[in-house]
Order: C-alpha cells, then structure tokens, then sequence
C-alpha cells in the first residue's frame, strides 16, 4: 500500500513538474521577447509623422504591386480599391484580382474606373488558375484588375504576383484596412537594408469600435463587446511584442495574410504561395528561410512596430472558436511540413529559435496547458501533490500571463499611443488581467480542437468567417 | 470692392492650409478650407468656388477621384483646379492633367508661385 | 520556502509593478490630454509669428514656454515650401530661438528625437548648428549619424566624401539606399569628390554603385568609360552589375556598347536584364539581334526587359518584334506579340 502511494506521488510530481517546465518555458521565452521588443522600439524608434517619412524616403523607395484578392465583394469592391489607390506612397500600382466572383464584382470596377480589356506581357513562373482577361484605364494609371477563374485566395495572389512588374509586391486580405502611409511605413527596411532585406511584415490592429469610413479607420476607439476588446490585447502580445521581438532576433516565421510586403522574385523561386494550406501566409514565410538557407545567402526578414492594417475581428464565441482553430490547424500544417528544419543546424537560429518557439508555443504548449488545469487541481485535491505545484501552476497560467499581457500594452503606450484616451488604457488594463480567467483557457480549448481537426485531415475551410475574403 | 473671389483649399495638412489661407486672403481672396475628399465633395454640392487648389494625397479619397468626380459633374466642370502633389513620377502629372487638372505643382512648392499661377487661372476664365 | 514557492512570489511581483507602471502611464496620459488642448491654442498663437505676419515683442518670454511645438511647427513650415518663402521662414525660426532647440534635443533627446532634429537642423546654416551636426556624425545610433551626414551635404558642409566613407561605414555598416542622396548633395558642391570614389581602389563596389548613381544624372559623359570599364572588370557574379548597367542607361550614351554587350552575355538572369534594359534605353541598335535572341530567355524578366528595349530601339526593333511574333517559336512568340499588343503596336 505504501508502495503504491509513493509511486502515485511520485508520477504525479512528474506530471505537475512536465506541466510546470513548459509552462515556465514559454513564460522565460515571453519575457525574453519582452526586452528584444524594447531593444528594437528603441533602436529604431517608430515615426510619427508620415510627412517626415515621405522627407526622408520618397526619392529611394522601389515600387510596389499592391496585390489585393476579391471574391464577391461588390458591395464593397469600389470603396475599398478607391482607397487603397488613395494610398501615399511615390510610385506603386493596384492589382485587384478578381477570384472568379458570382456576383458583379468586375461589373462594378468596370463601370465605375471606366475599364476596358488590355493585353499585358506577364510572368508564368508561378502556378494559378487560369488568367481570363486584364483591365485598365488609361486616366487611372495605377489600376490593373485580373479576371481568373476561381482558385482560392493563395491562387489569387499567385495571379497577382505573375502580374505584377513591381521589385517588391504587397499581398493584403480583401477586407484589409490599410493606413494611408502603411506603404511608406513598411518599406523602411528595404530602404535601409536594401540588398538583405526580402519580406516585412507590419502590426495588425482590430477596427472594431473605431469609425470607419470609405475603407480607412478614421478615429481610433474601443469596441463594447468583450471579445473584441481580449482581442485587443491579444493582437498587441502577437504583434508589439511577439513578432517584434522575433524579427529582432531574425527568427520570425509569419508575416499576417492581411498585410505583407515581399521582394517579388524570391517569392517567384520559392513557387508562390502553396494552395491546399490554410496557413498559407506562414507558410510563405518559412519557405523563404529555408530557400535563403539552402542556398547560405544572407537575407533578413523584418518587421515594423507600425500599425499598418485594420481588419474587423469575429465578435462571437462560434465564429471566434473557429478562427483559431483553423489557426492552429495552420500553424501544425505548415510546422510537420517542414519539420525537418526543427533543430537541424543548416537551418541555424530558424531550426533552433524559430520553430523551437513554434514547437513550445503551438504544438506542445495548448496540450501541456489543459493537461494542466485538468490534473493540477485534481492531483492536489487528492493529496499527491503539494500545494506548492499548485501556486506554481497558478503563477504560470494567471500572474505571468497578467505581467506579460500589461507590458505589451505599457509597450504600446511608451512608444506608439494610438489609443485615444486614458479611460480606454485604464479598460484595455482590466482586460489584460481580466483575459487570464477563462478567456485564455478556452483559446487554449479551441486550440485543441484545431488540433483535432489537423489529425483528422479535414480538408477545405468549413464554414467561412471572415466578411472579407472568400474562397470557395 | 469688386466681388470677391473664392478659392476652395482641400488638403489634409492643416499646416499647409493655415499658410494657404493666411497668403490668400492676404492677397484679397475668400478661402474655404475642407480637411479630406469627401469633405471637398460635399462642399461642393452646395457652393461655387472660383478656383480649387486640390491635394493629390489624401486619405480615403484621393485629389484624383476627386478631381474626377468633379469633372463628371457638369455643375463643377468648370472650375479651374490646381493640384498640389509630393509625387514627382511622370505617370501622375499624366495622370492629373489626363484628368482635367488645369495646373500642378510639386510639393515643396513656391507659395508666390501657387499664387501667380492661380491669378493667371482666374484672370484667363 | 521551495523553488516553487518562489515562483507563484516573483510572477506577483512582476504583475504587480506592471500594473504600476501602466497606472503611472495612464495618469501622464490624462495629464497629456488636457495639456494638448492649451497646445491647440499655443498653435494658433504660433503660427502667425513663423509666417512672419506678426512680429513678436514682448511676449518673447511666452514663445520660450512654447519652445518644443514651436520647434516642430518651424520644421513642418519650412519642409513643405522652396524659394524665398522658405528663406524667411527660416530666418523668423531662427529669430524666435528654434536652432537652439534642435541643438538642444541633438544633445539629449532619445533616438527619435535625435533624428528628428538631425534632419531639421539642416535648414540652419548657422555655425552652432553646423558645429553640432558635425559632432553628431560620431553619435551611437546609425540613423542619426547618417541624418547628420545628408543634413551637412544638403547645407554644403559636408566633410569629404571619403571621410564621412570611412566614419558611417558606407558600404560596409551602412547600406541604406538614403546614400545615394547623400552623395548626390555633396556632389552639388563638391562632384570631384564623389567621382574619386567611383575612381579609388580604396572602397568597395556598394560605394561605387551610389557615387555612380548619384552622379547618373548629371549628364557628365566623360564618367560613362568609367562605368563602363568597371562593367567590364567586375566579378562576374558582384551584386552592384545590375546598378552600374542602370546608370549607364541613364547616361544614354553609346560609349558603353561594350559593355552592355558584354553584360548581355552575363550567366546571371538579373545582370542580364539590366543590361537589356540600358540597351533599349542607349539605343544600341548594334545589339538588336542578340535582344531578339534573350526573347527566349528561360526567365521572364530579361524576355519582358529585351522586348521594351526593341521597342525602344525604333523602327528596326518593332520589325524584329513583328517577325519574332509571326513566325518565332515560344516563349519569344508570346513575348513579342503581347508587348506588341500591350503598346498598341499590332
């Protein structure tokens, strides 16, 4: 008897201590990521007024093909290539690429940009759908629309990106909302690197709350529903300091779907974007290290503090739960992949850092983590554990997760301050201590069941969220 | 006094547009001022200006829609438009004069310049 | 107490002082707010004084409270105009004390705002101003140093070329394109200075592609043999080909056939296509065919970049065109027949 209950004590410290370890694991590796990301807002410092960028870089900035994806945006599609041809930046062209849309979504752009068809001498190097027509109009100059049979957003921009003539293209979602100067913005690493640099990614911030008119969020305010509110603070843990801090390590692997700025024949020798992936835009980014890699050429991957884009985030439990599932599915596809990288020195600090934080972050993290609220409470309740494991788990999932929420948004307001008052620093505080009860373990929940899905192999989309972008 | 002349200014700056103001109306004209495209259009609806001196870039929407939509409406056609611009490119000088701009000027710009031009733009009508 | 008992301690803490802080930052921000509402007012007061509609008399002691916003308003007023507008603009900002600000924040400000005034303090050919400047091009941060460095050139007061190589690490440290900028500036004044980096053996290929590039457009031919013959002497593979092959195209002039046509031959598709983009531009009639030959090249970029440069090449290129897109074989087929299309041209 005595036998038996030592070794039960014995497994389950074994357990609390594999639960603890991870968890302390990713909390250090956030807390790393916390001062690389205030090493780079401090040495290169975000600007803040865009005249001052146009000044200093307009007569050195190369072109850019804005590679805007539409499928079934009628409503909408005018108002949004209106505003991204509104966009300051010296020289660059809009592709819209009309992804075989049922409704009129060409219709529309024909009749308001007074289109007709032109023959243009294109690249065939990357796959897509077949290609059934180009329009342009000689007064505005910067637009081009393709027409192509229907092949999902990655086909889309592989259209796009055999279109476009530009050295560097800029792939967005359809219901991107792009800052005015968010060309500008992004393109500083090219600028200042312009041989190593090959692809920038830029923040994402939600516009839920915030007006908006005509395609750009004109005041910056706080949304009411709560959700979108953690989303706030998730965004800013994800972007300002997460990618931030990774880009200053040179380990970053994702650059967001809604706004990426790529050198466009590095992405032509890696094949575009893959279809059949729903992380499609990771996995971009992942063949680009390993292309860089293979070939041992010294390259830099960057990303700018900068919001640069505005999407409208779910604002329900369903359609939420299943964003970051499919989200999770995304990140495992793109992670077994290529998990030949994972540790292998020919792909240095990528193979080490990079997908290591993957590893911890996205595949074995979520698992550990509600092994953990299961086990921990149940294992002390029954006396095998101390109730020191206990406090520990407890400091991992709630007290460091309060620390690391509340010192991305001190970095937000230290170095950027796009939030408009007091009262919403003072609301966006409550939610960064508020998300770790309950709100952080369904993620994790949620997580889980991306998981589930990518073992079973569940083909396509299932139902689609996102207002914008639609595949079929 | 003769009548008096009004010279819409539409552009973000707001920088831009107190000198604008402060230099026109020193030279005897009305100033109205809009902040953005959209503003400038509405305005419109309901006034005539003399003259419009139009940004290029602009959030939401830009002085070339703008421009556009004003030479589409036979009630505005008319109006002689000055475009400001920061861009240098060959393609949106084409593309401002393609579209009926009437004169353009590239940021940094000449004040006494903008207002010889616009003077010339009047007296000519 | 345990390890682990330590734990559950330091994540209390740290949560703790973070939420400290953020409240600190909350309560400067709402002390901010209500600071930018005189700001708007301060605004309005400032700016007749820098557009020189008033004179300031005795309130000079209120415009030294006003000292940072009316430093920022000075820069923003006198970027945005030319001419003599700008003159007094700057002559009303240095009046009303605004080098001294920006000399000030040189000295002590963040990075950010080192920059900025690195930047503005160029406008002022004081020689405070032009004192500090030259200080600043040994500060830590990079981007100040450059800042300084195009702040002095476009005041005329740059060191040598070659020192400020050597002291921003131009080419080796520094490979910012805002380089080329640079040296355009010091060329203004000085372009046998930057001709002698195009000239020294001293400094690498990246140094030489700006210098080149910053003179492409002075319509100097006397430096097209010289690009010329360092197309023709470089590494077959060396990553500033495609920019000296551009420049020469700038230049237009037909003393760099030989090189072009060397360069047309390259292995690498990138020099390949630049050097049949300077082609089209020269208007090297010489190379027609072997452009019409790159029609099939396997990548697209030199087949896309030799049909604009027969189209450039006139009569003779447009035939080449035609007959490549009646009877060619593919790709060249495609080519010529959809740049035809695209130009109107069929």
């Amino acid at each position: 008897m005595n036998d038996w209950q030592s070794l039960a004590i014995d497994a389950a410290s074994v357990v609390a201590w594999i639960v603890i370890v991870t968890g302390l694991a990713q909390t250090a590796f956030y807390v790393v990521q916390l001062v690389y990301a205030g090493i780079a807002l401090a040495v290169r410092p975000p600007v803040a007024r865009a005249s001052l960028l146009w000044r200093r870089y307009a007569s050195h900035t190369p072109p850019i093909a804005v590679l805007a994806p539409a499928y079934n945006e009628e409503v909408t599609i005018v108002e949004s290539v209106t505003s991204l041809l509104a966009l300051h930046y010296p020289d660059f062209e809009v592709i819209v690429i009309n992804d075989g849309s049922k409704d009129g979504t060409l219709r529309q752009m024909i009749d308001s940009f007074g289109l007709a068809q032109v023959e243009r001498f294109y690249d065939l190097s990357v796959q897509h759908n077949p290609i059934r027509g180009l329009y342009a109009s000689p007064r505005i100059p910067r637009l081009l629309v393709v027409d192509k049979e229907n092949g999902g957003k990655s086909d889309a921009l592989n259209a796009g990106i055999n279109v476009a003539r530009s050295p560097l293209f800029c792939s967005i979602d359809a219901d991107s909302l792009l800052e005015s100067d968010a060309l500008l913005r992004a393109v500083r690493p090219f600028v200042e690197e312009p041989t190593l640099t090959i692809a920038v990614g830029g923040t994402i911030r939600i516009a839920n709350g915030s007006t908006i008119a005509a395609g750009r969020v004109l005041e910056v305010k706080l949304p009411r529903n709560f959700l979108a509110l953690v989303q706030i603070v998730e965004y800013l843990r994800a972007f300002l300091m997460a990618r931030l801090a990774l880009s200053r390590m040179q380990v970053l692997t994702v650059i967001s779907g809604a706004f990426g700025l790529f050198r466009r024949q590095l992405v032509v020798e890696v094949g575009g974007y893959s279809h059949g992936t729903v992380g499609e835009d990771m996995e971009l980014v992942v063949k680009l290290h390993r292309h860089m890699r293979d070939r041992k050429l010294p390259y830099r991957v960057d990303f700018i503090p900068e919001p640069v884009c505005w999407t409208e985030a779910p604002d329900t439990w369903t359609i939420l739960g299943r964003q970051r599932a499919r989200w999770q599915r995304g990140a495992l596809e793109t992670f077994f992949k290529h998990r030949d990288m994972l540790f292998n020195p020919r792909y240095g600090r990528i193979g080490f850092v990079g997908f290591g934080q993957v590893l911890i972050v996205d595949v074995v993290g979520p698992i550990v983590e509600v092994l953990g609220y299961f086990l921990m409470p149940l294992l002390w309740a029954v006396g095998l554990l101390a109730v020191d494991y206990l406090f520990a788990f407890l400091a991992i999932t709630f007290t460091f997760g309060i620390f690391v929420s509340v010192a991305s948004l001190i970095l937000e307001e230290v170095e950027l301050r796009r939030f408009g008052s007091a009262h919403d620093l003072v609301v966006l505080m409550l939610i960064s201590i508020v998300e770790n009860f309950g709100y952080r373990q369904i993620t994790n929940f949620w997580r889980l069941r991306g998981f589930w899905e990518f073992l079973r192999k569940k083909q396509g989309w299932g139902q689609m969220t996102r207002k914008g972008f639609k595949t079929s | 006094m003769t009548e008096r002349k009004t010279i819409l200014v539409c552009d973000d700056d707001p920088l831009l547009v107190d000198l604008l103001e402060y230099r026109l109306s020193s030279r005897g004209y009305g100033v109205a001022v809009t902040r953005d495209g959209g503003e400038g259009l509405a305005w419109l609806k309901e006034n005539r200006p003399d003259a419009i001196i139009l940004d290029a870039m602009m959030p939401v929407i830009d002085g070339y829609e703008v421009l556009r939509h004003i030479r589409e409406n036979p009630e505005t056609a008319d109006i002689p438009v000055i475009m400001l611009t920061a861009r240098k490119q060959e393609r949106d000088i084409v593309g401002a004069l393609e579209l009926g701009a009437n004169d353009y000027m590239v940021k940094p710009f000449i004040p006494e310049e903008l207002a010889a031009r616009l003077s010339r733009l009047l007296e000519g009508k | 107490m345990s390890a682990l008992g330590e734990l559950w301690l330091v994540s209390l803490v740290l949560s703790a002082v973070a939420v400290l802080i953020m409240m600190g930052l909350v309560i400067a921000r709402w002390i901010g707010v209500r600071r930018g509402r005189s700001r708007e007012a301060e605004r309005r007061r400032l700016i007749p004084l820098l557009l020189g509609i008033e004179r300031s008399g005795g309130d000079y002691g209120q415009v030294e409270k006003a000292a940072d916003l009316l430093a920022d308003l000075a820069t923003e007023l006198i970027e945005m105009v030319r001419g003599e507008d700008k003159e007094a603009f700057i002559e009303s900002a240095t009046r009303l004390g605004v080098p001294e600000r920006l000399q000030h924040r040189l000295d002590r400000g963040s990075p950010r705002v080192r920059l900025a005034a690195a930047e503005a303090l160029g406008f002022f050919e004081d020689e405070k101003s032009i004192a500090r400047l030259r200080g600043a091009l040994d500060d830590p941060n990079p981007d100040v140093r450059l800042a300084a460095a195009i702040s002095l050139a476009s005041a005329g007061h740059a060191p040598p070329a070659v020192e400020l190589v050597e002291k921003l690490g131009i080419g080796t440290r520094e490979n910012s394109a805002l380089v080329v900028g640079l040296f355009r500036d010091i060329a203004v004044k000085h372009p046998d200075e930057i001709r002698g980096l195009i000239e020294s053996e001293q400094v690498n290929g990246r140094v030489k592609a700006a210098a080149i590039e910053a003179l492409s457009a002075s319509g100097d031919y006397s430096l097209v043999p010289l690009v010329a013959n360092l197309v023709l002497a470089a590494d077959p593979d060396a990553e500033e080909l495609p920019r000296y092959l551009r420049a020469l195209g700038d230049f237009g002039h037909p003393a760099a056939a030989r090189a072009v046509h060397h360069a047309l031959g390259s292995k690498l598709w990138w020099v390949r296509s630049a050097a049949a983009e300077a082609a089209g531009r020269i208007g090297l009639n010489d190379v027609a065919e072997r452009l019409r030959t790159l029609l099939s090249d396997p990548v697209w970029w030199v087949r896309f970049r030799a049909a604009e440069a027969l189209i450039r090449l006139g009569d003779e290129g447009r035939e080449l065109l035609i007959a490549t897109a009646e009877s060619g074989s593919e790709p060249a087929c495609s080519a010529a027949r959809l740049t035809l299309a695209e130009r109107g041209l069929v």
